[in-house]
């Protein structure tokens, strides 16, 4: 938390607009990035980051200082990328876009070898496995690995205690695991297909 | 354990996800100088005696490394900007409001990090509540006191069992009375209480149902007379692809027991379709559908060869007829979402190449096409779905 935040907050109650917009400033790639990787579409993040930052400049009264500035928003994105999960629900399976070219890992070129793939395609899999996987366990990796959370925001920010948090988080992890092995199973598998004339 | 699959049941030596975490978590120096008995130190024992958990565990340490470092592109330039005057907008909004209600206005609003719930009402609204659902059970139980009486009761009106009312009466006080003879008159017309039976209850407005025109729209990607028009055209095709081949072919066994005019049985103009479609040079093997009655095997040569199901992981040419009609493509599009959340369904207007010509796509990176080199595939099976006119 800023040290000056408290102060900000006071201000920005008190209709001081230079103060709201160093609100948004501070915050805005953090939830934008939430949004993002939450949501897996960069437009429908720039609109839930916007409607996140305005529900909070709106209704900063309410906001009590318990939890700190960044973790309240990070409730209200997270609730709003809920909700917006929700709704989309059915329109989901026919909007998620499909991988862009290179976005899927490429075959690995040494059978089993677990450093064949370099960081980048590291990233690029784990970042096509984490839209594999269920919504919860994306939110709590999402906060925990790409926020930085700790425990005990992860715990206010989703309104479970800390003990649902790790075992949630475990499984996450473990189901983001089997979505990475599914991956580079199936990127060997077309590895080993028979090139155009080779019969 | 095998492979990434853990039984969170049975973790091994009663280590609990907390423990693993923990272990995925800390860093290098923690787990080498783990005090002993502690939860480090007993998912290290752990991994000792079962080294594929400590692969496991490793490849999450890994994971949450590649996580950590994912680039996520910049909020637009714009996005600040607009917030600021949205806020603007609303504050003046409020000012407005509260100008024309009162603090009326500031005790109307919502929680807005809370999920909607009862304690986001105002006040008076839990009583109002209350006060309808007490109506409500009233309204209820008194159309329904004269269905669970059997007979009737003093002050209540006469059940209506057929029987004359002078018997009723009759028997009600226990006097014996000789039965009138008894006669049935025919039934010249059909009881117009079958026709009105709830003239006379109170009834609540019911929220209409959507349209499968509504409900199609908000799945397509493109208008929906749009689509209907490349259906009728052949022209709309939606492709699927997944990572595995189970949930395709619960999905395919689905579609070919519904009731819409549907078949991925090969008609005879097709065959020369998926002729169309398989590039003879590519690895051909009449697997998974050979058992089926109708199977995707072609029985006779089209103008390139004789053509088989080609492999998993490989594109697999599918033909679906629905008719064109709304309910008949959100049928099938329903029967798509069973393939769950591993499979993608693409919704594009490309044309659906026919022999002799196949048009390119319109968009090379997002379709399996047949015509790529094989080692440009990615590991997707891709199910392009005609939509022909039922006629």
């Amino acid at each position: 938390m800023h040290d000056d935040e408290p102060q900000l907050i006071e201000r920005a109650k008190a209709g001081d607009g230079s103060a709201a917009a160093e609100v948004v400033e501070r915050y805005q790639r953090r939830i934008y990035t939430l949004c993002v990787r939450v949501l897996g579409d960069v437009d429908a993040a720039e609109e839930l980051t916007q409607e996140t930052l305005i529900k909070a400049l709106t209704g900063l009264e309410k906001f009590d200082g318990r939890a700190s500035l960044s973790t309240w928003l990070h409730r209200i994105a997270t609730n709003a990328c809920y909700s917006r999960m929700r709704s989309d629900r059915v329109r989901a399976k026919s909007r998620v876009p499909w991988p862009e070219s290179g976005e899927l890992p490429v075959p690995s070129r040494v059978q089993g070898g677990e450093d064949a793939l370099d960081a980048r395609r590291r990233r690029q899999t784990v970042a096509v496995a984490l839209d594999r996987i269920n919504a919860e366990h994306r939110v709590v990796l999402v906060l925990r690995d790409v926020q930085g959370m700790e425990y005990e925001q992860l715990s206010e920010v989703l309104g479970v205690p800390v003990g649902t948090i790790k075992s949630r988080l475990f499984r996450a992890r473990a189901a983001l695991r089997e979505a990475i092995e599914r991956l580079e199973s199936s990127s060997q598998h077309t590895d080993q297909q028979p090139k155009r004339g080779t019969r | 354990m095998i492979g990434g699959t853990f039984d969170f049941d049975a973790l091994p030596n009663g280590l609990s996800e907390a423990d693993l975490l923990a272990w995925v978590e800390a860093d290098a120096r923690a787990r080498a100088e783990h005090a002993p008995g502690s939860s480090l130190d007993r998912v290290s024992r752990a991994i000792e005696a079962d080294p594929g958990l400590g692969a496991q565990l490793e490849s999450m340490r890994v994971d949450r490394a590649a996580l950590g470092s994912l680039e996520t592109p910049a909020p637009p330039m714009t996005l600040a900007q607009s917030v600021l005057e949205e806020h603007e907008r609303q504050a003046l909004l409020a000012l407005s409001d509260m100008a024309a209600m009162g603090p009326r206005a500031l005790e109307q609003q919502v929680d807005i990090d809370e999920p909607l719930s009862f304690a986001s009402f105002p006040s008076w609204f839990k009583p109002a509540l209350a006060s309808a659902a007490v109506l409500a059970l009233a309204i209820a139980a008194w159309q329904l006191i004269p269905l669970a009486l059997p007979r009737s009761g003093p002050g209540l009106p006469a059940p209506t069992t057929g029987v004359p009312s002078d018997l009723a009466d009759a028997s009600g006080d226990g006097g014996t009375v000789e039965p009138a003879p008894f006669t049935i008159e025919p039934i010249e017309q059909a009881p117009v209480l079958a026709a009105e039976p709830l003239a006379t209850v109170p009834t609540i407005a019911s929220v209409p149902e959507p349209r499968p025109a509504d409900v199609l729209a908000a799945r397509l990607e493109m208008p929906t007379e749009r689509a209907l028009e490349m259906a009728r055209s052949g022209r709309l095709m939606v492709v699927v692809g997944v990572d595995r081949l189970e949930p395709v072919q619960d999905a395919i066994t689905t579609l070919s027991r519904m009731p819409i005019e549907s078949t991925w049985r090969l008609e005879a103009p097709a065959v020369e379709l998926v002729a169309a479609l398989t590039e003879p040079a590519m690895l051909r093997h009449s697997g998974i559908y050979s058992d089926r009655s109708g199977p995707l095997v072609a029985d006779r040569d089209g103008p390139l060869g004789r053509l088989e199901v080609i492999l998993a992981a490989t594109p697999t040419v599918h033909v679906a007829q629905v008719s064109n009609s709304p309910e008949a493509l959100l049928g099938l599009l329903d029967v798509l979402d069973l393939l769950g959340t591993e499979a993608r369904v693409f919704v594009t207007d490309a044309s659906m190449p026919t022999a002799g010509s196949m048009p390119p796509p319109l968009n090379s990176d997002v379709l399996l096409w047949w015509d790529a080199d094989p080692a440009s595939w990615e590991p997707w099976t891709a199910i392009p779905v005609r939509f022909i006119e039922q006629r």
